[in-house]
């Protein structure tokens, strides 16, 4: 079993909104006999709106998290920076890519860097945990691992839109299945939907309703999601972005009222799911933080179930 | 607040935009907002990283 130890890049808000993203992937990876090693200081990644605004400054700031990758590795070798947000993840691989042509772009970044002592090489490479789990760590050791299976649960997988787009580095970009293997890879059913990468309203920012400058298209995206994966049959919603997942969690009540259908239906980060399956001890999973979240009964999902754990819908 | 401190703090970024545009959902919201506080995924520790004058230093090197 390796033993390989990750750089970590966890971004604002799989440290915030998100943490439980964190925690379970931590847990998860341990559990897998990998680590993962947070960046020491990093910064914001400069997705929010930055790019729009200055983007050589939103280049420099992910451009200064890849330079201290690197020089946490300090031997000529390839060093995988494992971002868990899929905003991050995009910000973080769009500077990878931008830099590693010569042009302006990589001048002037790699100039601002040499301002503060750092030098990107171009070794650093932005990979997404999901993308380590299913080709690297292997769906094989990820089934092996399984002491409570989750027969019965039915997942729909959501990947958001930024896994895929506009970079489709491990996965289909129209179609992307890792999360489906995963889930499967557990003994749960990923359920058939054409809404996988479809927007939550995330980008109408920032947090969905609560304070998004759309909060109206945001609730319309978010609960054709949730009433479109209700309508297959979903249990709940596995996902990987942490948005996406306090968007498609914290509001169902307001959109069952805005809308007028009940909502009710988990949105969990699908480290959460796995670490469940592996019978890692659910606060180290972070699944307390949720707002919602049951389990089929428990005659259904996995022998090792506890009495009486058929969840609770904490809203 | 990236300038300053190079990571966002989730609690402050919301409520310096509701104070700038609409105060009103301040309120409408402080419900899920102590909620997800109690939760452990809402602090108004603000983040920052240690090397902050280098972080402005970049920025300013990178200006367009």
């Amino acid at each position: 079993m390796s033993a390989r130890t990750y750089t970590y890049y966890p971004g604002c808000s799989a440290k915030g909104v998100g943490r439980g993203f964190t925690e379970s992937l931590e847990a998860v990876f341990e559990h897998l006999g990998a680590g993962l090693e947070e960046l020491e200081d990093w910064n914001c990644c400069g997705a929010t709106a930055w790019p729009s605004v200055d983007e050589d400054q939103a280049f420099a700031l992910s451009a200064r998290n890849l330079a201290l990758a690197e020089d946490r590795v300090p031997d000529a070798g390839p060093v995988d920076v494992l971002a868990s947000c899929t905003g991050c993840y995009r910000a973080l691989l769009k500077t990878e890519r931008a830099l590693g042509q010569p042009g302006p772009v990589a001048d002037k970044v790699g100039g601002a860097l040499a301002a503060i002592g750092l030098d990107y090489e171009g070794r650093a490479r932005v990979r997404h945990p999901i993308d380590i789990l299913v080709n690297e760590i292997g769906l094989d050791r990820v089934s092996a691992a399984v002491v409570r299976p989750l027969t019965g649960l039915k997942v729909a997988c959501y990947y958001g839109c930024l896994l895929v787009r506009p970079f489709a580095t491990f996965d289909d970009q129209y179609d992307p299945t890792s999360m489906d293997r995963l889930v499967r890879a557990v003994g749960a059913e990923p359920i058939e939907w054409p809404l996988k990468t479809r927007c939550c309203g995330g980008s109408c920012y920032c947090g969905g309703p609560v304070i998004g400058a759309m909060p109206e298209a945001t609730m319309q995206l978010s609960y054709a999601l949730l009433r479109e994966a209700t309508k297959r049959g979903a249990d709940m919603i596995a996902t990987i972005c942490p948005l996406c997942q306090f968007n498609l969690e914290g509001f169902q009540d307001r959109m069952s009222r805005r809308f007028g259908r009940p909502l009710d239906i988990p949105a969990v980060f699908i480290s959460q799911l796995l670490g469940v399956a592996f019978g890692i001890d659910e606060e180290r999973l972070g699944i307390q933080r949720l707002m919602r979240w049951r389990l089929p009964e428990p005659a259904a999902v996995g022998a090792s179930a506890p009495a009486g754990g058929g969840g609770d819908a904490r809203d | 607040m990236i300038e300053d401190r190079g990571r966002s703090t989730e609690s402050w970024i919301s409520m310096k935009l509701y104070l700038k545009t609409n105060p009103g959902r301040l309120l409408k919201n402080a419900g899920i907002g102590r909620r997800l506080m109690r939760q452990g995924r809402l602090g108004l520790r603000r983040e920052s990283i240690r090397e902050r004058g280098k972080l402005r230093a970049l920025l300013k090197a990178a200006s367009s």
